[in-house]
Parts: C-alpha cells; structure tokens; sequence
C-alpha cells in the first residue's frame, strides 16, 4: 500500500521539536508512508495569533499553503494538529463561506496564486488508525509495553470544531486510544480527558496556562497512569514543560513523564529510546527502568 | 359507499346576477362599484348587476334572494371581500331562496385589490374588472353539488391506556358510545402509575388513577384489550376498520386472581421495566400491584421454554393453587373491529441521556433521570420508597438536580418538554420531606411554572431551603474513588465558576413520542411534527384534530405535557369524536375528486396497471381495484386535487375546481394586454390567505397578479400553465404552502411536494421552448406571510416592467407552436378553448 | 515604512475599521439566540481559572449591543480557542469563533497582547510563528533529518500588505507610545 502525502510538518515542529519529527520519520518509514516536502509553504498560520488578528489573512494564508499541495498533486499530512486544524478549517470555510471565499480569492490573485481546494489534510494519527490500520500496528509491535498504564491526552485541535475536522468522535474519541493499546500499553480513563490542556492561554497569561494545566493533572493523577501520551507539539511543551510551575504554585506533586504517541510506538516496535533523543523535561528514566528498556 | 350522482342539471342556460359589494368605503373608497355593476351587466350571461353597500348585511342578502326569485337567477357571483371571509355567508344565502350553493361564486376585490393596490387606481379598477369577469366565466361552468352522507358506526377506538386514553374513554362511555381501548402494554395505567406524587398538591399519583383504572375496565360498554397493538386501518371517517393484534399472555385473565403463586416459583429475574431497569421481575409477573386487568403476564422472551419440558413450574403451582389459569397453548389473535373515531392517546418516553456524553449518565452509577428517581422514591418501588446511591446503596446526603438535558438543544431536541421544572420541584420537596437533612440544589436556565398553582409550588420549594442556581452544568465529573459527582459550570447570579460535589445527581430529559409512533403514524395515515409528536390540523383553533377526519390526538401523544392538560385535552378529543359519533351521518363536502370510469386507462386496458394517482394521494383514498378503473373513496377525500394534476390520461377531475373551470377563469383573465398580468396560482389554505394577509394588513403592492384560487398547489396541471402563456401572460407564479429542508407545510400532507416536481419538470421544458427563466416563479407563502406576498408581487412586476411587452410578445410568438402541441392534448378544456377562439385555430383538436 | 504612509495607511484603515463595525451587527445577530445558560463559560478553561474572561457574558453584550464594555481591554485576548463553548452550545452560537472576529476588531483598534504582536513580527520576518535559530539544520542533521524547510517569508509579507496587518503593530505601537495613531 503506497500512502503519498505532501509533508507539513510546521513551523514549531520542524524548528523547535527534530525529535517529534525525527520519530514520525520512523513509523512513516515503518508502514509505507511516503512524504515529500512542500516548497515555499509558511506558518499554517496558526489560528491563535493569525485567525485572531486577521480573519482573512489566515485564510489567505492557509489557502496559498494548500495551493501548494494541489499544485503537488497530493494531499497533506501533518504531525501538527494546530496545522491540521488551520489547514482544514480554512478549505471548510471557504467552501461554504461564498464572500469570504471572494475576498481570499481576490487576494490570491494578487499574489499571483490559484486555490482549487482539492488537498484534504490529515494528521499523521488520522492516517496510522484509517489507511494503516490497527491490525498492522499490532503486526509491528516487537516489545509489547504491557503493565503500562498512560493517559491519552487527544487535545483540542483535532477534535473540535467538530463541523470542520474529521479525525475522530468530539466527545468520545477512540482513535489515539487505540493507537496506544495497539503498544501492548492500556489507555486509562480519567476525567477531563477532552478538555484543553492551557497551552495556548499559557502563551498569553502564564498563570493562567497553568491553572488549566493543574486541573487536568489533578484527575490524571487519580487515574493512577504511568505516562501522558499527546499527539500535538503544543500540548507537549506545555505539558511536559510546565509540570513544576504546577506542583509550586498547587503545592502538589506531579512529576508524571509525557511522550509522544509515535514515541511510544517507536518503542514498541523495538526502536532504542535512547536513540529517538526526546527531550523530556519530567525525567522518563524511572518509567523506562519500570518498562526494561534502559 | 355510493359514489356521488352524476351531476344532473349544470346544463341549462347561466342566468347570472352579480353583486358589487362597497363594503362600506373599503372597497368604494378605492374602485367605482357603480361602474363595476355596470361593466358586469353587459358580460355574457349576467341578468341582473348591482352594488350596494354591504352585501353580506341582511338587507344585502335580501337582495340576492329577492332577485333570484324575481329574475329567475340560477348563478351567483358577489364582488366584495375574501371567499375566505363570506363564501359560507352567501352560499347559505343563495341555499336559503332555492339555489344550489355551488352555483355561487365569489371576486375578491378588497382584500386582493381595494385594500392593497390604493396607489393604482386605475389598474386596480382594471383588476376588479378581470377578476369580476373571471368568476363570472366560473360560474357559468360550476355544476350542482350534494354534500355526500356517510353513516356512522357509533363505537370509538382509543389508543393507549394511559391517564389521557382512560379519561377519553370515559367520557365517551358516560355519553353512552362503546369503546374499545387498545393499549400495548399489560396493563393500562402508563407513566401516571409510575409516578409517586404530583403536583401541585402531591397526591399519591396511583391512588387518584387507581379507580379510574377499575372504572374504565368495569364498563359493559367499554371493551378493553391490553397486551395488543393496532396493526392496520382502513376506511374513513364514520366507517374505520380497525385489526388488532393480541399478543398471547399465556395467562387466562379471567381466572387469574392475582395470587403470586407462579412468580415465587420462576426461575428467571430479569430487569423491571416497570421501575425502569433498578428493580427485577420475574418472567411471569404483574407490572405493578394495582395493575388493570389485574392478571399476571408470562414474558416468553424471557421464559426458559413455554413447556413442561424445560420448566413448567408456574403452571405447576398454578394448577395446586387452583385457578389454571395458565395456558401454554395460547396464540397470536387478530380481532377485527370497526368503529366511527379513533383517539389517539399513546404518550411519550425519555430520551436516552447516555449519549450526552458530558454528564455521563450510563457510566457513572450515582447520576440517575428523574423517571429512576420517581421509583426509588415510590414506597411501592425497587427500594421500598428508600433514596439511595446506585454505587454503594448509601443514602445520598447532598443531591443536585439539573435540569434541560437535552432540551431546548439544537444539538439533541430544540423543544421544551414542559413538565420537567415541576415535577424536579416536586421530586426535591419529596426528597426534603424524606430526608429533612438532605442539601438539594436544582441547576436550571428557566424554571417553567405556569400552571395554576405551580409558581407557588416553586415558593414552597425555595421556602423549605431547596436551593436554586441558575446556570446549565457544563459537565459533571466523577471522582473515581468515591463515585461522588463533581459538577462544573457559572452561577449566573454571581458570575463564578461552579465547582461543588454531590452525592447523587438527577437528569431531566426530554420527553420523546413512544417508541412506535412512527409506525401508527403510517398505519393511521396521520402525520407527525418535526419532533414526532403526531401533528395537529391547526396549532391554536384545531389542537385536537388531525387532518384525517374521525382521527384525534390527546395527551403527550400530541406533544409533551402535564397531566391536568392531558386530561382536559382528553375530554376534548372526546367531544371532538363525540361530533361524530352523535350523528347518524356526516357529511363530506363534495369538492373532491372524481375518476371518469370510462377515461381511466385501468379500465380501458386492464394490462395497464398505471396507479400514478393512487401513489401521490396523501390519503390512501385512490382505490385500485384488479383490472378495473381506479376509484375515489369519497369520505376519505380531502379534495386536494394532486390527483388530477398527476393522471396521464386526464382521466380525472375534481368537483368545483375542473380544469374546464379554471381554464375559464385563465382565459377571461388574459384576455386583454396580458403581457402585463402575472397569471397567479395560489393554494386555498396558505397562499390565497397570504395574499389576503397583504390586503388586511395594507401592504401596498402594484396590480399586475390575477389570481386563480384551487384548494392545494398540488392541483396545478401543466397544462393550466400552458395554456396561461398560450394566452399570452406576462409572468405565471406558482405559490403553495410552505416547503423547506424542515418539511412541509402543505395542508393535504404533501401536495406541494408534487407541485414542486412537476413545476421543475414543465420549467424545464418551458425555457428549452424559448422561456426567460424568470417568468415562472414557484413560492412558498404561508397563510402568516403577507409581507412576503407583496414583496413578491413587487419583485415580479419590477421583472415583468424590465422584460417589456415587446420582448415578452415575441417570445410568445415563439413558444406557440409547442404550446398548441401540447394544448391539444388536453381534452378537458377543450370546449373551453373553442368557445374563446372558435373552431378554425389549430390549438382545437379535431375531435 | 515611512510615517506618513503609516499615517494614510491608518485612515484607510479606520474606514475599514467602521465597516467592520458595520460587520459586528452581523455578530450581534448571531450571538441574539443566545439564551444566557452559562454552557460556554461552564466549559470554557480558562473561565475555571479567571472568571474575569466569561464568554457568556461577552456573547450577551453582542447580542444586547453593549459590546463597548469589552472592546478596549486585552481580556478577550486570554482565549484558549479550545472551541469546547462553540461544541457544547445548545443554540449552535459559534462562540469561539465569533469571539475571534471580535478580537480582529480589537487588533485593528491596536488591542492585542505582546506575544502576538511578537509572532506576527516573526511572520513577516522569517514566514513562521516558531522563534528562528540559525543552528536549527546542525540540530535537525544530528535526528538524521534533512534541513529545515524554508518558510516564504515574502509570501507572508505581501499577504500581510493587502491586508494592512502591519497597521495593527502600528495602531499598537501608537496605543502604548502615548501618541495619535
């Protein structure tokens, strides 16, 4: 099966996360998923500065940032759900939106840009659950990660607005879930599971970024897991970064190690962690001691 | 079932007086009623033209039945208002001094031309010319008509047996009708007898329906069959024929006597519905102590086997105790019942809040829905009446209530269900009186207490320190230690966030139609609203009935309510169906439709199945017997027309509203300058009565339209709109009732669904022949829209004033031919069409 | 970019700035269903940890058209854009998002936090939101990964220029330097 997809990693994570990127290389490689970079692409742009500032320069932006998929002949992939979000938002909107669609077409033009709105968008998640399928993730798994216990974080941007986006259920998503539990690992239950992690509103008030952070702590914490496993760069910095802001202004402790979704695959699959080289604020050494796989 | 005579009479000479009405300055105020009289005088048949100023007043009517007599009128046509307004006034009239009142006809001059055409004078006096002349030319075809008598079979069905079914059947059974009650379940009763207490005045909610319950199965003329269903309906109105089916109890009710002795011995406990899944029941069991008939029920989806073989204890033990009244043997039985009404008094169910997932119902034990609620509190329930935690049976010591799950959503259901306010009210003043100690709080967006006596039901609540916040919880969260709930969201009233734990939490959610209703819907031909509920013929001056005659709808069958509106909605069903049933008779109005025998390619040739009208009737009344000619059922008629519209062969027509009527009235209203009329169709109940809208409400709009009225949009035959551009029309509108993504409006059901595919189809056909698109229009305008009238009759003149004459004349030239081809076919109208050109234009076939 | 062109650029915008005053009745159509249940603001994050920003409350000045309380502060700036108001509303008010054209009203008037403005100057610098490090290719080589891609600042910057998103720094340069923009 040959899966051929445009390559939009984003800017966050191809400039400030390698080993996001560098670990979804992998498992592309793994299952057949072949890339190739978009040439000449800029910022999505991400909605919470652009779509805030100007409506319709986000969406010219991100339409111009397709055109160069169409102009490909392929559909994009990202491992950004931020990106992911922008880029399907933008095509749903202007699908139904006839003025807005006529502004952004005007501007294009302008610029000397033609927007079909024929590239769909995925995230790299999307495509593992619907084109590779469970069954042979579950065929690659070499280490299986039985006993551990994670809390699978799915975020905001792949799930919501739910008229736009098509990765999974809003309210009861399973894909991710599934994902994990393919690793031989058990995804555990916990409240809050679909609420916002507060990295976005983390960037703008840090108290209160984390404030958000705390709540969903408190009911992981309960949930008794092993690990948080997310599938957006932003979740994970906030997450993974923001653990002691939380403990000292709470005067709880935490400390619970965060991974990336195809991290943990990579392990499975009997990828060396050490040779992934994640940068993990909350130490993992503990949990790869309880896994055996130091 | 005779089918109505052939018309005898219709034939002789029209001799036509007509009736200029001033309505006061209504209608003088804007048109010469004195010239009017006089143009009328010299139209073709008319003896005899006045005016005067208020014809419907008695000295007016007096006018017309003095000069019937005197001139020897046989037609009447009275220029004045809104046949809507006084058509019933003036075929009384005309009936009064001998005429027959379909010989009457009347011209809309003000609501359609005095009050809304001010500004145009002149062309307004042309209006009233045309349309004077229009019903003159009607007149002069319409045919005698007798209403149609059908006999009644004096005996009601009822469907469903709960509070609103039992109080219906009473009072038709203290009138002194049979009735015969249908109810599905075991035992009549249905939510009522789950109840607790009610308000306002908490009653025990079983103690108050109790002896209704034993009165209404204790009457000789009450025949009630439970455990059963309706599976089928024919007839009409006076005459239905209803199958039921009896599901087997395999418990002989007449020698049950209730003992227990069968439910100690099974084997077998499975959830009670009863108590809504808390409780358990065995396979053979009585709903509830006070059930009506008071019998067990062996549940043979659960029963190990119906035989000894496999079990065989409840028969065992029914034998010893001496009543046998169990029967293994019993079977499926399908009675056969007719009656003259039916009532239908099915009730609601609650939606299932598992799906909204927020509050997580389903999966946290201790949040329940008030229904569950209602039997834990009930003494006679799966816990004696004792209020406690799923999770660890403890008694829950501080309880919320939340209120609009699911309601008033556009996510789930947009309505509100009405009732739940009150009864979460009554079920926290429960809670209270139990257990004094008890921190309630109730989470809502409105609190509903509009009936009598409940606002100060909800003081009493507040007073005794139950706790109201408004703000909808945006979601609960569990701990998962204690299975205690956690609930997020704003109290309003102080603009922080909630964040308080609870022991237990109770859910209000929508009420929903029964399961099944939209199969009775099918099976009764009734139709049902956007939410399910069964859909009443008129929202505020026709609640009860449905627009099938002889069926009525009470209770929450028709959409969520309390019990004393049930009730008082109940009696009125029964007085509804009373109307009928107190008549040896009813009458049918005869504007229905009528297959010509010897027309109908059925009968012509019988290999031909055809059918076209039976398949787009919303009434099942086309009858298509093997191999001979399809055939009205007269009583089961509507007069809608979609019939005529849709027969291949023009096989039909529809009394009072022919084509050869409306043709008349097309031709004598495009006779002159027609490139500057809008030929307009307008369906009877919405349309026509929007437009009269626009004339009462004086919205101002130019006088170009000329307007035919027919009952339905439906009715509209493309060959009506051929001939209407044949004759010349500047722009030809459609407009029937309202049709969208949401569903249709339509009066008979479905009729505008027919108008809008046949009107795409001749468009079609109309532009590839050489048609601007935009002079022909298909609206929707409801009988509320007047402003929506106007603004469509100005948009269209504005259209029509920047086509042009010219442009317009010489594309008519050029659709001739095709409209000849296809006028010639339409047989019907052809003694029209000879009378206005004569016998040398091609357009007449030579017959 | 000179003065005086930011200066003519200002007033042209201004105009557009009432049109989209103009464009703000369609925001309190929208936000009219609105039935003040407190669903939005329940869900909403960041309400949880500063009631000081509650959604409902600026969806009901929209529809009330007392919207002037909020349009010259920062707090509608605290939006997660998680959009779990806009999932959950039971009259389908798309909060979230009407609350993002709200906030466009608020740029143009110069109303936007430091850390946008920061990323909006890193746009049109190097075409990302993402700070530039120039070791960035020596750090990707060291994952196995090819070079970083070259985002089109240009494409940015012109994008930017038709829609006068430059005024914005300039209309929030001139909020906090004091001076008349």
């Amino acid at each position: 099966m040959t899966l051929k997809y445009a390559w939009f990693p984003g800017c966050w994570v191809a400039y400030r996360m390698p080993y996001v990127e560098k670990s979804d290389r992998l498992v592309m490689e793994r299952f057949g998923i072949e890339i190739e970079e978009m040439k000449g692409a800029t910022c999505c742009p991400e909605a919470q500065f652009m779509e805030a500032v100007d409506r319709r320069a986000w969406l010219t932006l991100a339409a111009r940032n397709i055109s160069i998929a169409e102009g490909m002949g392929r559909d994009i992939l990202t491992p950004c759900p931020g990106c992911y979000e922008t880029l399907k938002m933008a095509r749903g909107i202007l699908k139904e939106d006839e003025e807005m669609a006529g502004i952004v077409g005007e501007a294009l033009k302008k610029i000397g840009v033609v927007y079909r709105g024929t590239s769909d968008t995925t995230h790299l998640a999307g495509v593992l659950y619907d084109k590779v399928g469970i069954e042979a993730i579950r065929k690659a798994i070499v280490r299986p990660l039985t006993g551990l216990r994670v809390a699978v974080h799915y975020g905001c941007h792949l799930l919501r607005p739910s008229k736009y986006l098509d990765f999974d259920d809003p309210t009861s998503p399973r894909k991710l879930d599934e994902l994990v539990e393919a690793t031989g690992a058990v995804s555990v239950n916990y409240m809050r599971k679909t609420m916002c992690c507060g990295g976005p509103a983390g960037v703008v008030d840090r108290e209160i970024g984390i404030k958000i952070l705390r709540e969903k702590l408190y009911w992981i914490k309960k949930a008794k897991v092993d690990a948080i496993v997310v599938a957006c760069p932003s979740c994970y910095m906030h997450m993974d970064g923001n653990q002691p802001y939380v403990e000292e202004m709470f005067e709880e402790k935490y400390s619970i190690p965060v991974l990336w979704y195809t991290e943990l695959l990579n392990w499975a699959m009997g990828v060396d962690p050490k040779d992934l080289k994640f940068y993990h604020r909350v130490r993992i050494d503990p949990l790869l001691e309880k896994l055996g796989l130091t | 079932m005779p089918d109505p005579k052939e018309e005898k009479g219709g034939e002789e000479e029209p001799r036509i007086g007509v009736y200029v009405c001033h309505c006061g300055l209504n209608i003088a105020g804007v048109l010469d009623c004195g010239k009017l009289a006089e143009y009328a005088s010299k139209l073709p048949g008319v003896v005899v033209a006045r005016d005067y100023r208020y014809m419907c007043s008695d000295p007016g009517q007096a006018l017309i039945k003095k000069d019937i007599k005197e001139h020897n009128l046989n037609r009447v046509v009275v220029a004045a208002c809104s046949p809507k307004m006084h058509e019933p006034t003036f075929r009384r009239a005309v009936a009064d001094a001998g005429l027959n009142p379909f010989y009457f006809e009347m011209a809309n001059i003000r609501e359609h031309c005095s009050w809304c055409h001010s500004k145009w004078p002149e062309e307004a006096f042309e209006k009233a010319k045309d349309t004077i002349a229009a019903a003159v030319a009607k007149v002069g075809r319409n045919k005698p008509l007798e209403e149609i008598k059908v006999p009644v079979t004096k005996r009601v069905l009822i469907i469903g047996g709960g509070v609103a079914g039992i109080s219906a059947a009473l009072d038709l059974s203290d009138m002194g009708f049979e009735v015969i009650m249908v109810e599905r379940e075991p035992s009549i009763g249905g939510r009522m007898a789950q109840l607790d207490k009610t308000f306002p005045t908490l009653d025990c909610s079983i103690c108050i329906l109790g002896p209704l319950m034993v009165d209404v199965a204790r009457r000789p003329n009450v025949k009630l069959y439970t455990y059963s269903e309706v599976i089928k309906v024919d007839g009409y109105v006076g005459n239905f024929k209803v199958k039921i089916l009896k599901k087997p109890r395999y418990v002989d009710v007449d020698k049950c006597n209730a003992c227990g002795e069968c439910e100690k011995v099974c084997p077998v406990e499975v959830p009670n519905e009863f108590d809504e899944g808390l409780g358990w029941r065995k396979a053979i069991y009585i709903p509830f102590p006070q059930a009506v008939p008071a019998a067990y029920v062996l549940d043979e989806k659960n029963c190990l086997g119906l035989t000894p073989l496999v079990c065989g204890r409840c028969m065992d033990a029914c034998k010893a105790a001496g009543a046998d009244a169990i029967n293994y043997g019993d079977r499926p039985e399908i009675i056969e019942e007719e009656v003259g009404a039916i009532i239908v008094a099915t009730g609601y169910d609650l939606m299932d809040v598992s799906q909204i997932r927020e509050y997580g119902y389903g999966s946290y034990p201790n949040v329940v829905t008030a229904l569950e609620l209602e039997r834990l509190i009930n003494a006679a329930g799966p816990t004696e009446g004792h209020v406690i935690r799923p999770s660890d049976g403890k008694t829950p010591k501080k309880v919320a209530f939340i209120q609009c799950v699911g309601s008033r959503d556009l996510k789930w259901k947009d309505y509100c269900t009405g009732f739940c306010c009150m009864y979460t009210i009554k079920n926290a003043i429960l809670l209270k009186e139990h257990y004094p100690d008890m921190d309630i709080t109730v989470y809502y967006i409105d609190i509903r207490a509009a009936g009598k006596g409940y606002e100060e039901f909800y003081r009493r609540a507040r007073g005794q320190g139950i706790k109201f916040v408004r703000g909808k919880p945006a979601e609960i969260l569990e701990d998962p230690d204690t299975h205690n709930l956690i609930i997020v969201g704003e109290d309003l009233a102080l603009g922080r966030p909630i964040r308080e734990e609870y022991d237990m939490v109770v859910l209000s959610p929508p009420a929903v139609p029964r399961w099944g209703s939209d199969k009775l819907s099918q099976i009764l031909n009734i139709p049902v609203d956007r939410a399910g509920f069964f859909l009443e013929s008129h929202p505020k001056l026709k609640p009860i009935d449905t627009p099938t005659e002889g069926i009525y709808i009470c209770g929450a069958a028709h959409g969520p309510k309390d019990i004393p509106y049930s009730v008082a909605q109940a009696s009125g069903a029964a007085s509804r169906a009373a109307r009928i049933l107190s008549q040896d008779y009813v009458s049918i109005e005869p504007i229905i439709s009528y297959i010509l025998p010897d027309r109908c390619i059925r009968g012509i040739n019988p290999k031909i199945e055809c059918g076209a009208c039976a398949r787009v009737c919303p009434y099942n009344a086309i009858e298509l017997p093997p191999g001979q000619p399809a055939r009205v059922i007269p009583a089961k008629c509507h007069g809608c027309g979609t019939c005529v519209a849709e027969c291949p062969y023009d096989a039909i027509i529809q009394h009072h509203f022919t084509d050869e009527q409306i043709a008349s009235q097309i031709i004598e209203y495009l006779k002159e300058n027609p490139e500057e009329k809008i030929l307009a169709f307008t369906c009877n109940w919405c349309s026509y009565a929007g437009a009269d809208l626009a004339g009462t409400s004086r919205y101002e709009y130019p006088p170009n339209a000329r307007l035919i009225r027919v009952m339905c949009s439906g009715r509209i035959d493309r060959d009506l709109v051929y001939l209407a551009f044949r004759m010349g029309a500047g722009m030809v509108l459609v407009s029937g009732c309202r049709l969208t993504e949401f569903g249709s409006d339509c009066h008979y059901i479905s009729g505008n669904v027919q108008a809008k595919r046949r009107f795409e189809a001749y468009k079609r056909t109309l532009v590839r022949a050489g048609l601007t698109p935009s002079r022909l229009r298909l609206e929707w305008v409801s009988a509320a829209e007047g402003d929506k009238w106007a603004a469509i009759m100005t948009d269209m003149v504005k259209e029509l004033k920047k086509l042009g004459p010219e442009k317009i004349k010489a594309e008519n030239a050029k659709l001739r031919p095709f409209l000849d081809k296809m006028l010639r076919k339409a047989w019907q109208i052809q003694p029209v069409l000879r009378s206005f050109w004569g016998e040398k234009r091609e357009v007449v076939k030579r017959v | 970019m000179s003065e005086a062109v930011v200066e003519r650029k200002v007033l042209q915008e201004l105009e557009e700035d009432i049109q989209r005053l103009v464009e703000i009745y369609e925001l309190e159509r929208k936000a009219a269903f609105c039935y003040q249940c407190g669903t939005c603001s329940g869900s909403c994050p960041v309400f949880m940890a500063e009631p000081e920003y509650n959604p409902r409350k600026m969806i009901m000045s929209l529809a009330s058209g007392t919207w002037q309380s909020f349009i010259n502060s920062e707090v509608a700036w605290l939006c997660a854009m998680c959009h779990t108001c806009l999932e959950r509303c039971p009259q389908r008010i798309e909060v979230s998002e009407i609350l993002t054209e709200v906030r466009n009203i608020l740029a143009r008037r110069g109303i936007l936090p430091d850390i946008i403005a920061e990323k909006l100057r890193r746009v049109m610098e190097r075409g990302m939101s993402a700070p530039y490090s120039k070791l960035i290719d020596k750090r990707r080589a060291r994952y196995g990964l090819p070079p970083a891609p070259v985002f089109d600042a240009e494409a940015a910057k012109l994008v930017f220029d038709i829609f006068a998103v430059n005024h914005v720094l300039a209309a929030k340069k001139a909020r906090e330097g004091g001076g008349s923009p």
